[in-house]
């Protein structure tokens, strides 16, 4: 018998084997010299990232014969979310070494399991075969369940992480279990071949096909947190660590928002009316139920935890542009994650800036007076209060801008309007922090937190952040273009 | 004949036991018509020609999984099985009403509305016999799917890693 291997492209695949590869270097460097300084760790993941990203800019988009058959589809919309993946990835480590409550925590551990679960997000961005989503989704969700509950001596992490995984597990049997009904009924996993089954044969006829479509939007819907599968998201961002809490806010969105979009470009032509009313409720609830329940909390945390949903559902609004064949909605779509992935990201950063040794600063009235304790704090974190809200001159109102105006054009009316008054609702829970750190005494506050050994990391974090934040807001338009470019798909 | 006889033997057995799951009141007895249910499917799969996957019925279900089953079972001590009381009355009637439409949906999906390509299963015995045996899976692994193959093997590493990283203790 002779067996033709696949021909494997090392300049596409470069990226992904540098992670794991770094991964278990990481791992084993901590096994086998547990005494040596953290930073050495650190930096070392800094590193693998920054070269994995230059790697992944580096190789041009390839053509369909390097894509091994469907399972590694190396274009420019897998370059673009790779870019994203891999800053979200680089500003989660920075938050990790300089979180004052991972100080005694193994570094091996946690920086390992960060750069595991990059791994399989990149996985699963890539890919156009519905098995290699499925196993990119495990590899980032175990990972996730274990970072989670990383800190096994606080009750809350402990909560977080058994929440996380028992309906994160629930969840991943509802995606497999679609994936399942569409292969039995479609005859492929390849959402290429299910494309040009869909052409011949349309999807109304087989209920099969739509129960697995069905189930594959619930799995895919609760790893984004859109309702209505987003009942986790606050408890389970309250518990975990905060760096955690922060790549568990972007990375898995952007993941899982990249296989959404390759399905919806598959399947969404043929299967147009289900799908329409599908994202259009999702959208609405999404971003209704996150910006409604997120004026009520007191708990920073929470709050973005909520405000996180709200994003969700901007960006299915964006999705449901896309369904409909529009190019500039896949640019926006694509913009507006990047923007959120660097106004969110820093939020969580001046969230674990402001704690100290002794405990997080998670009420939001802790953050009273900060304008005067902290003031170059308080400025960062109003900048990304603003930028959320969707303010100019902020990357947020940009994006949202463009996110919006696409909607328009592909012929939503009451979309983008419903979407707008949601952000005028967000204005109040963002602004309401603003003004709790300018115009409030602070309180009986604890003594200037000190930072400790980690102020560096968390420094170049916020600065980082910042000058995404206030760069896109103002020139916006080259990076737009490049999303733009970036639609370029091998589908 | 003896065919027919040996299916209708295994289905015997898969029904049974999945129905004695479920009735069996000692929650160890339920773990164990558990492990006969897959083995009637494991024989099944065989009589199918799907070796591939009756050999993995019985590795992983019937062995490793059921073990951990008996194992929880065992450690939690639970003698009697204990019932939850149901929170809604309407609760038994819905899940019945539910069971049964699926169970009638699958039913009439295998009687009578066709997949999308109108073949009534993917795998009809013909083709069953060239993709099933241990041979045939094991070629398409390290050549169509050797990118999950691959990983695979990072997330079964990953699940080591976590499964480690939670049970220790160590703080620096």
């Amino acid at each position: 018998m002779t067996i033709a291997f696949p021909q494997f492209h090392w300049a596409y695949l470069l990226p992904v084997i540098l992670v794991v590869a770094g991964a278990v270097f990481i791992l084993l460097w901590d096994a086998f010299f547990p005494q040596r300084e953290r930073s050495f760790l650190v930096t070392l993941a800094l590193a693998v990232l920054a070269s994995a990203l230059g790697a992944s800019l580096a190789a041009q988009p390839g053509s369909e014969a390097a894509s091994m058959g469907g399972m590694y589809l190396y274009d420019g919309f897998t370059r673009f979310v790779f870019a994203l993946i891999l800053l979200s990835s680089f500003l989660s480590v920075l938050l990790a070494a300089a979180q004052r409550s991972l100080d005694e925590a193994p570094a091996g551990d946690y920086l390992g399991l960060i750069l595991f679960a990059t791994s399989g997000m990149m996985l699963m961005a890539a890919t156009r075969s519905l098995l290699m989503v499925f196993v990119g989704l495990e590899i980032f969700s175990l990972s996730l369940y274990v970072l989670a509950g990383f800190l096994r001596g606080q009750p809350e992490g402990n909560e977080a992480a058994l929440k996380y995984f028992l309906l994160g597990s629930f969840a991943s049997g509802f995606l497999l279990y679609g994936m399942a009904l569409i292969f039995g009924a479609a005859g492929s996993v390849d959402l290429m071949e299910i494309a040009q089954r869909l052409t011949t044969h349309p999807p109304s006829r087989s209920p099969a096909f739509l129960l697995g479509l069905g189930f594959v939007v619930v799995g895919l819907g609760f790893k984004v947190a859109a309702a209505p599968f987003y009942m986790w998201t606050p408890d389970v961002y309250e518990g975990s660590p905060t760096a955690v809490t922060a790549f568990m806010s972007v990375g898995p969105k952007v993941a899982a928002f990249a296989a959404f979009f390759r399905i919806l470009l598959a399947v969404g032509p043929r299967a147009g009316a289900e799908l329409d009313a599908i994202l259009w409720v999702m959208a609405v609830l999404t971003m209704t139920a996150g910006n409604v329940s997120a004026i009520w909390q007191s708990n920073i945390k929470r709050m973005l935890a909520y405000s996180s949903i709200a994003h969700a559902g901007y960006i299915l609004v964006a999705l449901a542009a896309v369904r409909r064949g529009s190019d500039l909605a896949t640019g926006s779509f694509l913009f507006y994650m990047l923007v959120y992935a660097l106004m969110n990201m820093g939020a969580f950063c001046v969230v674990v800036a402001a704690g100290a040794r002794g405990g997080e600063r998670t009420r939001i009235e802790d953050y009273a007076g900060l304008g005067y304790t902290r003031p170059a704090l308080a400025a960062a974190m109003a900048l990304f209060m603003v930028s959320l809200a969707g303010i100019p001159p902020t990357g947020g109102f940009v994006a949202k801008f463009y996110l919006f105006g696409a909607a328009v054009k592909a012929g939503f009316v009451w979309l983008p309007v419903i979407a707008v008054l949601n952000s005028v609702v967000s204005v109040y829970y963002y602004l309401r922090l603003v003004v709790l750190m300018y115009m409030h005494e602070p309180g009986e506050a604890p003594a200037r937190p000190s930072l400790g050994p980690g102020w560096s990391y968390a420094l170049a974090a916020l600065l980082l952040a910042a000058v995404g934040v206030l760069n896109f807001g103002i020139f916006p338009s080259s990076f737009f273009e490049l999303a733009l470019r970036s639609t370029l798909l091998l589908n | 004949m003896a065919g027919q006889a040996l299916f209708y033997f295994l289905a015997l057995l898969t029904v049974a036991g999945s129905v004695a799951v479920v009735a069996l009141p000692n929650p160890l007895y339920s773990v164990l018509s558990l492990v006969a249910a897959f083995l009637g499917l494991a024989g099944l799969y065989l009589s199918l020609n799907a070796q591939f996957v009756a050999v993995v019925q019985v590795i992983v279900y019937a062995g490793a999984i059921m073990m951990l089953f008996l194992f929880v079972v065992m450690l939690i001590n639970l003698g009697r099985e204990e019932r939850l009381p149901l929170r809604l009355p309407i609760q038994k009637l819905a899940g019945t009403i539910i069971g049964l439409g699926i169970f009638a949906g699958l039913v009439n999906l295998y009687v009578s509305a066709p997949l999308l390509t109108g073949a009534k299963g993917l795998f009809p015995a013909a083709r069953l016999a060239e993709v099933g045996s241990v041979q045939a899976v094991g070629k398409v692994l390290v050549t169509q799917y050797v990118l999950p193959f691959q990983a695979m093997g990072v997330l079964l590493f990953v699940g080591i890693v976590g499964a480690v990283v939670l049970a220790r203790r160590r703080t620096r």
